[in-house]
């Protein structure tokens, strides 16, 4: 983002730029900066927090009319509490979780269906709620996606598309399959923080279990694109470290 | 707090020694007071409209947001999986925020909002954004915008 803003002004366009990581904004030196302490993907605080939201855009905005240049790195005060775990939170999908046997790919299959399913739901609840749906990168539907991130348990399928390869069809059904169960397991609000919705994933379901499993097999393999898609893409870098992987 | 507290040790080493660009030039522009500003929104999440292509690894280019879209809309294609997408998927405005743009527009606050808003998507070598960064300044200028607010993810 520095750099964009570098770019940008020297053409004419002023620029001011939130920051996440201060040690960027200091090494770059862009005009404006506001530096805010929030966790990465939430540059402007959280969910559902319009004031907030509105607070932190407005801060960035007014360093547009101070003086002080070349570079201005401004503080955003906050202690942070939007990202602590909410104690009343009810996780409406807590039980929905499938047992899965990674050993056998068609049962693994009809455990991720079993679980996408029972969560349609709540993924409708979740849509209705937030007028947010998500899910689309890979342009297949859910059945689809189901079918060709567990056929990865086995030797590579053919792509489902005829403009993208079978891998990078992998990356972009994997990325709709987590924004499902994510925004499935949203429904009914309580503002819980991301750990607690990213934790449910990755600890009690099949689909987790099955993209862990891909990372597992393919990231270490000869096929150089399975190797960054499921080695870099599949599973962050946090439950990498967690799950002992 | 910070923001990078969540992270691991490793990861956080890793962001804070990321090589960054260095630039000889210092460019500072005033356009006036925000009141007359009319302000665009430029995100670096990867994100765009469903029927857009989506990001792939590498991707310098950048993705065109109608300020008139449904969030409903707006899907993520980021290639890193290493930052919260909660927020994002339930709310656009936690790292897109059109509405709040327009409300600021419409108290006085803002002069106006662009006609278009604009992702780039980060984890891409910021010096191959350069031509882009630069051909879209042309487009902002085209729509008589004076002014960026730049969110990252």
């Amino acid at each position: 983002m520095s750099a964009l803003g570098h770019y940008l002004e020297e053409e004419g366009i002023a620029t001011t730029i939130i920051s996440l990581i201060r040690v960027h904004s200091e090494k770059v030196q862009a005009p404006r900066n506001l530096f805010v302490p929030f966790e990465l993907g939430r540059p402007l605080g959280a969910p559902g927090n319009p004031a907030l939201q509105k607070q932190v855009l407005k801060a960035a905005l007014d360093l547009l009319e101070r003086e002080g240049g070349p570079s201005i790195i401004e503080d955003y005060d906050d202690d942070g509490v939007y990202q602590a775990p909410a104690a009343d939170w009810v996780n409406l999908a807590a039980d929905m979780g499938v047992d899965v046997d990674l050993g056998d790919m068609d049962a693994a299959r009809a455990a991720m269906q079993a679980e996408v399913t029972a969560l349609k739901p709540l993924y409708d609840q979740a849509v209705a709620e937030t007028g947010r749906d998500p899910v689309g990168v890979s342009g297949l539907s859910m059945d689809q996606i189901v079918d060709h991130v567990s056929a990865f348990l086995g030797d590579p399928p053919d792509s489902p598309r005829d403009d993208l390869s079978s891998g990078m069809v992998l990356r972009y059904a994997a990325d709709d399959l987590k924004a499902y169960y994510l925004q499935a397991v949203a429904a009914g609000g309580g503002d819980p923080s991301s750990v607690q919705l990213t934790d449910w994933f990755w600890q009690q379901t099949a689909a987790a279990k099955v993209l862990i499993a891909l990372r597992a097999r393919w990231k270490d393999g000869e096929d150089k694109s399975l190797k960054v898609v499921c080695g870099n893409f599949m599973v962050p870098h946090m439950q990498v470290h967690g799950l002992g992987l | 707090m910070v923001a990078l507290s969540n992270l691991t040790e490793h990861y956080q080493k890793l962001l804070g020694n990321l090589e960054c660009p260095s630039f000889e030039s210092e460019p500072w522009v005033n356009p006036g007071p925000l009141k007359d500003r009319r302000v665009t929104i430029i995100s670096s999440g990867g994100i765009h409209h469903r029927d857009e292509v989506p990001f792939k690894g590498g991707d310098f280019g950048y993705r065109t947001i109608p300020a008139n879209a449904d969030a409903r809309d707006i899907v993520m294609s980021h290639v890193s999986v290493n930052f919260d997408r909660t927020a994002f998927q339930q709310d656009l405005d936690a790292i897109f925020p059109l509405s709040h743009l327009a409300d600021m527009a419409a108290d006085g606050t803002i002069g106006s909002v662009a006609t278009d808003h604009y992702s780039f998507m980060g984890a891409t070598d910021p010096a191959l954004m350069e031509d882009d960064a630069r051909e879209l300044a042309g487009r902002l200028q085209a729509d008589n915008v004076d002014t960026a607010v730049l969110i990252p993810v």
